[in-house]
Order: structure tokens, then sequence, then C-alpha cells
């Protein structure tokens, strides 16, 4: 073969197997897939939905089924999801959308997530939740836990006051609730955070503005269903 | 310009005699310097250190100097730098044929006083102490900090540092090569006359630093670079003692410089640098697992379930396909009243511990309320290497709580009581294979930067039984360099031991394909405490034999202890299935210790391929996310002419998982190793499946630092 036909096959080949690298164990071609993934384009962000549409998106999610449901955002992503309660462990429920992510809410505040980046792996919200869901003004501890880039467990610790704002009414989906403003404020050494809620006659969260975590910023849940 | 220097050495001795406060925090930057080492200067060290953990590449030029150097802080106040110098039009020695001289160097640095308020921060350095040396300097040095954005430098160097305007000497310093090369410079250090140096750095913002620097490296050696012609032309015009730059931050982990160095040439300088403890998210983004499921108190009385064969089979089933689910397969079930074993295969999860915790929660939902205990073992190649028993109620229980909660309720247990389970339907016979493309690289040859071939490789596992794997693997190189003859070097000769390794490039030549390796091997667990291996057949590219190890290591211990012993042939160059007359017994006793703070080290003791006896030390720095960057020296006892340029081998290893690229979970990761040369001292047998790091990732010292992942 000459030099010239030699290498374009040599090309030609090497490029065929990149795209097919092909075997029966998992994690085949791992690092080619993502790299394709990232050159390539892959997932698209989803296009954001008009009002009309989401509404009908909320009302169909709750013919399909008679579980508890709620709207949830993160708001730097801007996307909506819907979260189904599928589980309960004590006081903790633990709530999931379709494509596996899944928060964790003790008596509606958030004490863990799974799925998001930057994950919560458990929270202390005994304090708080005295104040918050019992709709009373207040000083408490809370604790938020992560795992840092080396698998070990970081704790961030914040000293929390809890404040009574006002009346509202909240009427979304299968809710229909007069409901408290509750605001917490929240501080450590290096952070400020401010959840907001709106807490229902009975103490349960009907809407609320949670913090996530340092890259997740902001969670906006709506309940839509009990 | 002696005044400059008098003026410097009072400024460094100024700042180093005021008082000092006790401050741990190492002075860190993020800027590299032109010899590719932390600093905020060029040509010149300084103090500073980089953050801990930092792994940087920097690529700098500048008169036809190119210097490509990868530099890791070993610990917060430990620098160590591993650099390939290119010097064009540079011949040190008549022999040399390239246009381009090529020369390998390693420096250390160590910060022995930390930055105080009113104090400076001081460090120590070597710069090239092993091998030729031919760069070789030593310095001391103090940096400070003034306010928020101005640092001063100011140091006493020798050797390369001390060459220009020199203030004095320390005796003579000594310019022969020492042993074939290779050696620790030692006599040299601190010896010869020694001059000052200094500079500023000025943090304009948080992207862009300013440098100015006074330079005490005369240049001396590239002044008259060619040794068969003394009227050659010098590499640079050294017109200036002053060095100018500016240093650009583009992202995290890019940074870009140019130079204005010695009033005549620019510079350039790009540094890529990553840090193993800041993945892009830590903690991942995969999916959830499922969550626990409690159980109702009334139905963990009923038993009924497990007496029944057919129900105790549908269970089973049901609970080894949620598992796969998870990635976990289960190769191994027995399912008791009150009690539940299984021996997983892990095909997703880096992290053990979260393998385990994924496992706990499957088993939670899929197995009848009666089940309490829980022994969930890992398996290699079959065998279970490690367990860990946990109680169905502290599951339930810690479901949310800190993961730590959890561990100090979970039992770790060596798995040998559960070799004897009977292996899952459809587990054995099985195949697993893969075909792709290859590449080989060698770089940082002493005379070529790099080489690699690339090819097609089909390798395949077949798993005939529990503990009994054959293997094989057959290539074939497409293209590729790495056949190319060495070129003419220094003036030291092969060595005179038997060619074990430094024939490597016959086994290169061709493009034919080549039996990778071809073995049947055996894992068991002969003891509590025991695992074993006996490899037999082709078991590397090189050599075919019998392969034996037997390791030692309970799984709550930092401490194991390992013996392997190997008779081998040489293989024939074409690597097909020939054997050359040269055979010979090697085999060794190792000692692993996992030190702490991160560190693990090993001591191997025993004969080599070449019939020499030695002993090689390992020490890594390992990171809880499966990073690992780490440095090796063997010495045997055969004397450095008889090894050969080099005079003793020594490399650097990193190891780099995959997960922490892709921001989730996956097993596969990448080894690299840069060896000093592929000589035929201190060579150790490549065979696959070695029982240390395969067993260790299952037991308690690895699976604790990792605990935060159990829930994961």
């Amino acid at each position: 073969m000459s030099i010239v036909r030699h290498t374009r096959f040599v090309f030609l080949t090497m490029a065929a197997l990149l795209i097919a690298s092909c075997g029966n164990q998992t994690d085949q071609g791992v690092l080619i897939k993502a790299l394709r993934g990232q050159y390539l384009g892959g997932k698209q962000a989803a296009p954001a939905l008009t009002r009309t549409q989401l509404q009908a998106g909320i009302s169909a999610s709750l013919r399909a089924n008679k579980l508890p449901q709620k709207l949830v955002r993160i708001e730097s992503r801007n996307a909506n999801a819907i979260m189904v309660q599928i589980e309960q462990n004590g006081s903790y429920k633990t709530w999931a959308t379709g494509d596996r992510r899944s928060v964790t809410f003790r008596r509606g505040i958030v004490t863990a997530t799974r799925g998001l980046g930057q994950d919560i792996m458990s929270s202390d919200t005994q304090q708080v939740s005295t104040l918050i869901n019992g709709r009373r003004s207040g000083n408490a501890t809370r604790a938020y836990r992560y795992l840092n880039g080396q698998n070990q467990t970081v704790t961030l610790s914040f000293d929390c006051s809890v404040n009574t704002a006002g009346r509202a009414h909240y009427r979304m989906g299968q809710v229909n609730a007069a409901a408290v403003r509750v605001v917490e404020t929240c501080q450590s050494d290096r952070l400020t955070i401010e959840n907001t809620y709106l807490v229902s006659s009975s103490g349960t969260v009907v809407q609320s503005r949670q913090w996530l975590g340092p890259i997740n910023g902001y969670f906006s849940i709506e309940l839509l269903r009990q | 310009m002696a005044w400059v220097n008098r003026s410097l050495l009072l400024i460094g001795s100024a700042l180093a005699s005021t008082p000092s406060l006790i401050v741990a925090e190492p002075q860190v930057t993020h800027s590299y310097n032109m010899w590719g080492v932390p600093g905020g200067l060029l040509d010149m060290p300084t103090s500073e250190m980089a953050p801990d953990g930092e792994l940087a590449t920097a690529v700098t030029n500048f008169a036809g100097i190119t210097r490509t150097t990868l530099s890791f802080q070993v610990m917060p106040r430990l620098t160590a730098s591993f650099r390939y110098s290119a010097l064009n039009g540079y011949r040190p020695i008549a022999t040399y044929t390239h246009s381009a001289y090529f020369d390998r160097s390693f420096d250390l640095r160590y910060q022995f006083l930390t930055e105080g308020k009113y104090r400076p921060a001081m460090a120590i350095g070597l710069q090239d102490f092993i091998g030729t040396g031919n760069f070789g300097g030593e310095y001391i040095v103090a940096t400070k900090t003034i306010g928020k954005r101005l640092r001063f430098t100011a140091g006493i160097g020798w050797g390369r540092l001390g060459s220009f305007d020199s203030l004095g000497t320390t005796g003579a310093r000594p310019n022969r090569l020492i042993g074939a090369g290779g050696e620790l410079t030692s006599e040299r250090w601190f010896k010869g006359p020694y001059a000052a140096f200094g500079g500023v750095s000025y943090q304009v913002n948080d992207r862009i630093n300013l440098k100015a620097e006074y330079s005490s490296d005369a240049y001396s050696a590239e002044m008259s670079p060619d040794i068969t012609n003394p009227s050659a032309a010098p590499l640079f015009q050294r017109k200036s003692p002053w060095n100018f730059g500016i240093d650009y931050k583009v992202s995290n982990s890019i940074r870009v410089g140019a130079s204005y160095m010695y009033g005549s040439e620019f510079g350039l300088n790009v540094v890529l640098a990553m840090n193993p403890k800041h993945p892009r998210i830590p903690g991942g983004t995969e999916t959830a697992p499922v969550p626990v499921s409690v159980r109702n108190a009334k139905s963990a009385r009923d038993l009924g379930w497990s007496v029944d064969n057919s129900q105790r089979a549908k269970t089973g089933a049901g609970m080894i396909r949620l598992l796969q689910k998870e990635g976990l397969v289960a190769e191994a079930v027995k399912l008791s009243g009150t009690e539940a074993k299984i021996i997983l295969r892990n095909t997703r999860y880096d992290i053990e511990t979260q393998a385990v915790g994924r496992a706990a929660r499957v088993m939670s939902r899929a197995l009848p309320a009666s089940v309490e205990t829980f022994t969930i073992a890992q398996s290699y190649k079959g065998v279970p290497v490690g367990a860990v028993t946990l109680r169905r109620s502290d599951i339930e229980r810690l479901e949310n709580a800190p993961a730590s909660t959890m561990l100090s309720r979970v039992a770790f247990t060596s798995g040998k009581d559960l070799t004897g389970l009977k292996p899952v339907d459809g587990a054995y016979p099985r195949l697993s294979w893969s075909l792709g493309p290859y590449a080989k690289m060698s770089v940082f040859e002493p005379s070529d930067p790099a080489k690699a071939d690339f090819g097609i490789k089909l390798a395949g596992d077949y798993y005939l039984a529990p503990g009994w794997v054959a293997s094989g693997s057959v290539s074939v190189k497409l293209a590729g360099n790495i056949d190319k003859p060495p070129s003419g070097r220094t003036g030291f000769g092969p060595g005179t031991l038997p060619q074990v390794r430094s024939n490597a490039r016959q086994y290169s030549l061709g493009n034919d394909p080549r039996l990778d390796y071809l073995t049947i091997a055996n894992y068991a667990r002969p003891g509590k405490n025991l695992y074993s291996r006996v490899t037999l057949g082709y078991l590397e590219t090189m050599y075919a034999g019998i392969s034996g190890e037997v390791l030692w290591k309970p799984v709550n211990s930092r401490l194991a202890i390992g013996a392997e012993v190997n008779y081998v042939a040489q293989r024939d160059f074409d690597q097909g299935f020939g054997v050359q007359d040269y055979k010979i017994a090697t085999g060794h006793v190792s000692a692993y210790y996992d030190i702490g703070h991160g560190f693990h080290g090993q001591l191997d003791v025993g004969r080599y391929l070449a019939g020499d006896w030695g002993a090689t030390l390992s020490v890594d720095r390992e990171f809880a996310n499966g990073w690992k960057v780490g440095a090796y020296v063997t010495r045997t006892n055969v004397s450095a002419t008889a090894f050969g340029e080099g005079s003793f081998d020594k490399g650097i290893r990193i190891t780099i998982p995959m997960s922490w690229a892709l921001s989730r979970s996956s097993r596969k990761q990448n080894n690299v190793v840069i060896q000093s040369l592929n000589r035929d001292g201190g060579a150790k047998l490549n065979v696959n499946g070695r029982l240390y790091n395969n067993v260790r990732d299952l037991h308690k010292p690895e699976m604790a630092k990792t605990w935060g992942r159990f829930w994961r």
C-alpha cells in the first residue's frame, strides 16, 4: 500500500472503531460516549414552557395517578418537573421525578436530594421545623451535609431566625388553602440564605422556596395534591 | 550590578530575622514560573506552594528552550516536579546527533517556614538534583506578602542560580557524572559560587498578575552551546539580568503568560492545572438510589416464605433483578428466614461503599420482613474478598442520618465464610469480551519526547467457575514509531545484564497480530485472612510461565504482607507462541502499609528478571476519590556500570479515575507510568490480576475513608 492510502486506511479504521468500540461489558466505550456528548451536542436543554403548556402538563399528571404530587423547579436551571411521593420512612417522605432524581422532605422541608448534583446527603431540620410548621417566630439552628471531592461528609451549619410575614391564599392543582407566609433567614460565617414557606393551618407547607446548596441555589416547590 | 546583589541580600536577611508568629497555612500561589514550578516570578524560584494536591502541566518556551514540567503538590508544604526540557541547537556531548538536546530533571521545594504577620515564608529547594544535573541549582528563598496584592521575594542560589555576579563561594563544586547518571547529585548541593536573586509580583485583579525579577542565572552552558564548535552562536543574548512578565488566568484550570527575558527574548507559558480534591461536581450527578422500604412490624414474624422453596426462589429472583438495575450482579445468594447473604459483582461503582449502600437499599425492598441480617460480599474474579454485615433495623432507622452513624453499626468481615455459596443459575460459565482501538505511548524518553503506537485490540475473559478465569488478548498495530531505534546519547552503554527489558522495541516491530497475553488463572481463599492466585500461560508481552502469589490481609488491618514466586521464559520477539532460551525464577516478599494522611507505602524485596537481588520502595499520595500520584525507586545488587545509563530504576505513576472527569460512577481508570529508562536492572514481571489492589478496596480502611458515599 502506498503511504497515502495506508494512512487513510489507518484513520478510517480508527474512526470506525472509536465510534463503534464494542464488547459485552458495561462501561464499554464510556469515555468515547462522554466525549461525543460533549462535542457533538447530546441532550439539549428543554425549551421554556408557556403558561398554558404548564397547566396542561399539570392536569395530565394529576389525572395519571392518585399519588401526592408537587411541581418543582431549580431556579438556576429554569426547567419544571413534577415529583410524586414514592416512599415514606417515619416522618421522612421521598419524592421522585420520572428520570430518577429524588428529594426527601420532612414536614415539607427539604432534608436530602439525589441526582441533582452536589446533593444534600442529609440535614438537621428538627429545630427549624418546630417553628416553621408551627407558624411561629423564633431562633433555631439547622445543618446541611454534603460530600466533598474526596467522598467525605462536610457539614454546613447555620443559625436561623424564623419570622411570620403575613397571610396568603394558595390555590394550585388540587390544593386550596389559607396559609401564613414564614421566612427563615439563616447565617453561617460565610453565607446568608433565605428560605420562604407558605404554611397552611394544619402545618403543611403548600409552597416554598428552599436553598439546596452552593452549586444548585434555590429550589421552588408547589404542592399540587396532598 | 554588585550593589543590587548586596541590597537584596540585606533585605533578605532583614526579613528573615523579624519576630515570628505561629501560622499553619502555607503560602500559596496559583501561578507557575518559566521552569514549570509554582511561583509568581519567571526564572527565579519563590517560597510559594501550589494548593495541596494540585497536579499541573506547564509548557514554557523562550530562546528555543522548551520545558514541559509535571508538578505535584505532594503535601501542603512540599512540591515535587518532573521536567522534560528540549534545547534547540544545544550539543553538550560530541556524539549527540539530534538537533535538540532532551534532558530530564527533578525538582523539590520545601517551605520550611510559613508566612506570619511580619515573617516571610521561607523555602529550601533543589533544582535538577538527580542525574546529569545540567540545570542543577539549590536555593534558600523568602517571600513576603504586603497587603493583598504584592509579594516580594529575595533569595540566595547555588549552581545555576549562583552563576551570575556571585557574592562568594562555599567550597568547590564538583562537576563529574556520578555512577552512570541517574544518581543524586548530593556532593554538589550548596557548594560553589552563590549569588542573590529577587523579584516582585503584583496581583492586579483576580486574573492578571505582573512579575519583575532579577536573575542570578548566567546561562553559562547555553552561551557556548556546541561542544564541537566553540565559535557557535549562543542560544540567546543575555543582555540584562532583569526579566518581566504578565500572567493571565483563563479559567480555574488554565493560565497563560508572556514574558520578556534577559533584555532580548520573548517567552511564553501555558499551564494546565487540576486538583484531584476538586472534581467538577462533588458527589457526582448520577441518579437516585431506591429509597429504603420500612417493614410492617407484624409481618417480621412471618417465616413461612423461607420454608417454601418456590417462594424463596421467587424472592431471590426478584432481588437479583432489582440489583441488576443498580449495576450490581448477584453471583451467589443464600436466603434463610432471618439472614440474607449475597456475593456481588460491582459493574458500576468505583467507590465500593456506594455499591454496598445501594445493595442494602434494594434488599430492604426485595426481601420479606423476617430477614434481619444482610451480609453483602463483593467478589474479585468470582471469589468473595470482603464483606459488610448490616442489620436491617439500622438501615431503616438511619436512612436519613449522617453516614457516620451507620459506619459505627456495621461489621467488616473477610468474606471467607461465603466462598462455599452456590452460584446463581447462569452465573457460570460467563464470557466478557471487548474490541476496540488502543494507543500505547512512550513519552519523555532520553532521546525522544513522544512515541506512540496505535492499533486494534481484541480481549476477553472466560469465567469458568468461581475463581477460575481464562483470559486472552490479541492486538494488531496499525501505525506507530515505538520501534524506532534510539539515537546516540551519553557515553554510557547499555550495561552488562541479560537483556530482559531493554530489548522492548524488538517486540514492537512489524504489523502482524501479536498475542498480548493468554492465561488461565485461579483465585482462592486459603484462609480467613489469606488470598491466593496462580496464573499460568503467556503472562505478558515479553514473558510466559507460571506466577503464584499469596497475600495475608486481615480485613481491619492497614498492613498487608504478600509473597510472589514466578518461573518464566522470555517470549519470542514476534509475540507468538514460542519462547526463547532465557529462563529465570523471580519473586518478591512485599509489605504494604496504609500510612495515613493520604499516603500509602509498599516495599518489595526479592529477585528481579535479570537475576539481580534488591528492593523496590514505592510511596503514593492517594485521594479517596481514586486519584493516586506516586513514585518508586528500585535498588539492586548490580553496579551502576552493569546497570547502564540511569544507574538504577525509578519512576512516577499516576492513576486517574474516570468517574472524576465524568461526574458519575465508572469503574474505568487510567494508569500512567513515567519510567526513567527501559533498563534491565530492577525489572519486575507484569502479570495481570495481582491481589493487593483488588482486595484492599473491600476492606475496612478503604471503605471507612469513603463511607460518606454509603447513602449516595
